[in-house]
């Protein structure tokens, strides 16, 4: 009895680090921004005093201003366009490290994966400037090849964006694949083979199914990510693509209005959860059937 | 004579993997709606040669014909064959329904004929009302008959089955030996039987293919490879056995005796070994008895050794005169007649229960 409850004490102490790292660094900060959302933007010497009182209008700014929505919609597809391409190029990479390659080949094949992601993600988000600018690796490639006269600018493109942040977040949904492809029991292919199943059927019977759950968690994390993130849109589309984080930093930094900025903040963050609760709600039934399996 | 037709006919069949003889120059004859076994160790081919029957294995070497038609070259979808895995490998996203359902639906059988015959499967296995329940709320047993029914409703011309009974405990899997030959009895399906349990290949099989090192050794009856075994290894291998190693002497007709270093047994003589060939005397623990035994050619003296009750039978050993061990196994035909051991007993069996092989040479 007395061991349990030292035992709890300890640890509860040992949580103490954890919890303050939560509380000070997360919930608070996040209560202060909501507080500066929900507050006009005053001269300084204003701030506390009784014209500081609460207000809506910086969320019904957002609302009303029509090019602030077209950002946040193209943002939202763009981000869903991502994760769609990432499951696409993930998954039969996923396949073969799970299901064809084995042993030292596997592990060769995995750390030559991860290794371009040792470098930080601006490092490699440059690597891409150099492949694709006018003087770039890949214009170079196709000039000498006879295949284009003039240099192509593939810069500042949504296109481009799309692609450099599915190469950004690849991983995230390259794991969980691999993750649950790994557990797959190849009888199981087999089996549907054995019953009449060409290979486009065991693909669509047996195997998306079984991947699923993978698809699921990883597709999050990229949307996730992909919405949430300011650096490879500001250096792969410049002035030319504009997403939304990127609004929300120009009212921080260039505009300093940070109450519309946090408001903008908290706006991206219900929609795109709300969005995941959607998605979520569409294959719950199979996530969950999933999990109980 | 109406021969029966073939269903699965094996011409020369090799498979080798590198140097490895995995399956060497294996022929066989499997009739319409047999129930044919292969009997092997692990690791001597038999699931190799299952595989190349479903086509999910190529053969290095030889033929397959599966109905008459030479199936080289096409892939297990396409082949009239249907296998049942040894862990089963039964769909775990779909439900009991859907599982017996696959293989019509991927030959696009509409959905009407489709819960007519799959209910008529659920009734074969004995599970009807058990559509909506999933794989994993299945017992063991129920598990094994929903993959016979899966692997059965797309009528197969011979269903493959990879040693099925192997994860079961002891009395399911005699439970399910009586099922499997009566739900083979019902449908007429040809069935190969892949095992490494010679109790199981016995009881249930029409005929046996004892398999060795990538070739087989004997096919025959249960009672062929049983009674009247071609070589030593199908000897040992099925069932218990006895064996005194000796020198063929006096050849008479059907008969030979053998110079063992216990003394002259007398035995069949099926492979006509000639006198002064080296040869071993088989003899199963069954068919020797203790007790004087009039007018039994063969007699020896020992001291009984350990005795195991086992209910059916009690199983003892007797050591010889010379020190070799025989291995009995008496009829329990009373508490009175149980042997004590360290007992002096003579111990007899008849020529015709006892038959030589030539010695192996390694």
């Amino acid at each position: 009895m007395t061991i349990r409850r030292r035992n709890a004490r300890t640890v509860g102490l040992l949580l103490i680090p954890v919890l303050a790292w939560v509380l000070l660094l997360l919930v608070i900060p996040q209560l202060r921004m909501l507080d500066i959302s929900l507050r006009f933007r005053l001269p300084f010497d204003q701030v506390g005093t009784a014209a500081d009182v609460h207000t809506l209008s910086n969320y019904i700014e957002f609302i009303q201003e029509p090019l602030y929505w077209k950002v946040f919609v193209k943002t939202i597809y763009a981000a869903l366009t991502i994760t769609v391409v990432s499951f696409i190029i993930a998954f039969p990479i996923a396949y073969y490290l799970a299901k064809v390659s084995s042993g030292s080949w596997r592990r060769r094949l995995l750390v030559l994966i991860l290794i371009p992601f040792w470098v930080n993600e601006i490092v490699r988000t440059f690597a891409w400037l150099l492949i694709l600018t006018e003087q770039g690796v890949l214009n170079q490639a196709l000039r000498a090849l006879g295949l284009i006269q003039d240099p192509v600018s593939y810069l500042y493109r949504d296109s481009t964006v799309t692609l450099g942040m599915a190469y950004a977040y690849m991983l995230f949904m390259l794991f969980p694949l691999f993750a649950v492809l790994d557990s797959l029991d190849f009888s199981l292919v087999e089996a549907a083979q054995d019953l009449g199943a060409g290979n486009a059927r065991v693909l669509r019977h047996v195997i998306l199914p079984h991947a699923l759950p993978g698809a699921i968690a990883g597709g999050i994390m990229v949307f996730m990510l992909s919405v949430g993130t300011y650096v490879v849109p500001d250096i792969l589309g410049g002035k030319g693509a504009i997403w939304f984080v990127q609004i929300i930093y120009r009212r921080f930094y260039d505009a300093l209005n940070w109450n519309l900025g946090s408001a903008f903040s908290f706006v991206l963050l219900a929609l795109s959860m709300g969005f995941v609760a959607i998605v979520l709600r569409i294959f719950g039934l199979s996530v969950r059937r999933a999990i109980r399996s | 004579m109406v021969s029966t037709p073939l269903d699965v006919q094996l011409v020369d069949v090799t498979k080798r993997y590198g140097d490895l003889e995995a399956v060497r120059r294996v022929s066989l004859d499997v009739r319409h709606g047999e129930f044919h076994s292969i009997l092997g160790p692990s690791g001597c081919g038999k699931t190799t040669i299952l595989r190349m029957i479903a086509g999910f294995i190529e053969p290095t070497e030889g033929q397959i014909l599966i109905g008459g038609r030479d199936v080289l070259g096409v892939p297990p979808h396409r082949r009239p064959t249907s296998l049942v895995f040894q862990h089963l490998a039964l769909f775990p996203l779909m439900n009991v329904y859907d599982n017996i359902a696959f293989g019509l639906r991927m030959r696009g059988v509409d959905e009407r004929e489709t819960t007519r015959r799959v209910t008529e499967k659920l009734d074969l296995i004995n599970l009807l009302g058990y559509e909506r329940k999933r794989i994993d709320e299945l017992s063991g047993g129920e598990r094994q008959r929903v993959a016979i029914a899966r692997s059965l409703i797309i009528e197969p011309t011979v269903l493959l089955l990879d040693e099925p009974l192997g994860a079961l405990d002891l009395k399911l899997r005699e439970h399910m030996k009586e099922e499997l030959k009566a739900i083979q009895h019902r449908v007429g399906t040809t069935f190969i039987y892949i095992t490494h349990d010679q109790g199981e290949a016995l009881a249930m099989s029409d005929r046996i293919a004892v398999m060795r090192r990538g070739a087989f050794e004997q096919i025959g009856t249960p009672a062929d490879v049983y009674e009247r075994p071609d070589t030593p290894f199908v000897a040992y291998f099925v069932g218990e056995n006895n064996a005194f190693a000796g020198t063929a002497a006096t050849v008479d007709g059907e008969m030979a005796a053998l110079d063992a270093p216990v003394g002259r047994l007398w035995a069949r003589n099926p492979a006509r070994l000639a006198s002064g060939t080296r040869a071993l005397l088989f003899i199963r623990p069954e068919k020797v008895a203790i007790g004087a035994g009039d007018g039994v050619e063969n007699r020896l003296q020992g001291s009984l050794q350990e005795v195991y009750y086992e209910g059916l039978v009690v199983r003892t050993r007797v050591r010889l005169a010379e020190g070799t061990e025989l291995r009995l196994a008496l009829p329990n035909t009373g508490a009175s007649a149980l042997p004590q051991t360290g007992q002096p007993v003579t111990v007899t069996f008849a020529a015709h229960d006892a038959y030589l092989l030539p010695e192996p040479s390694v």
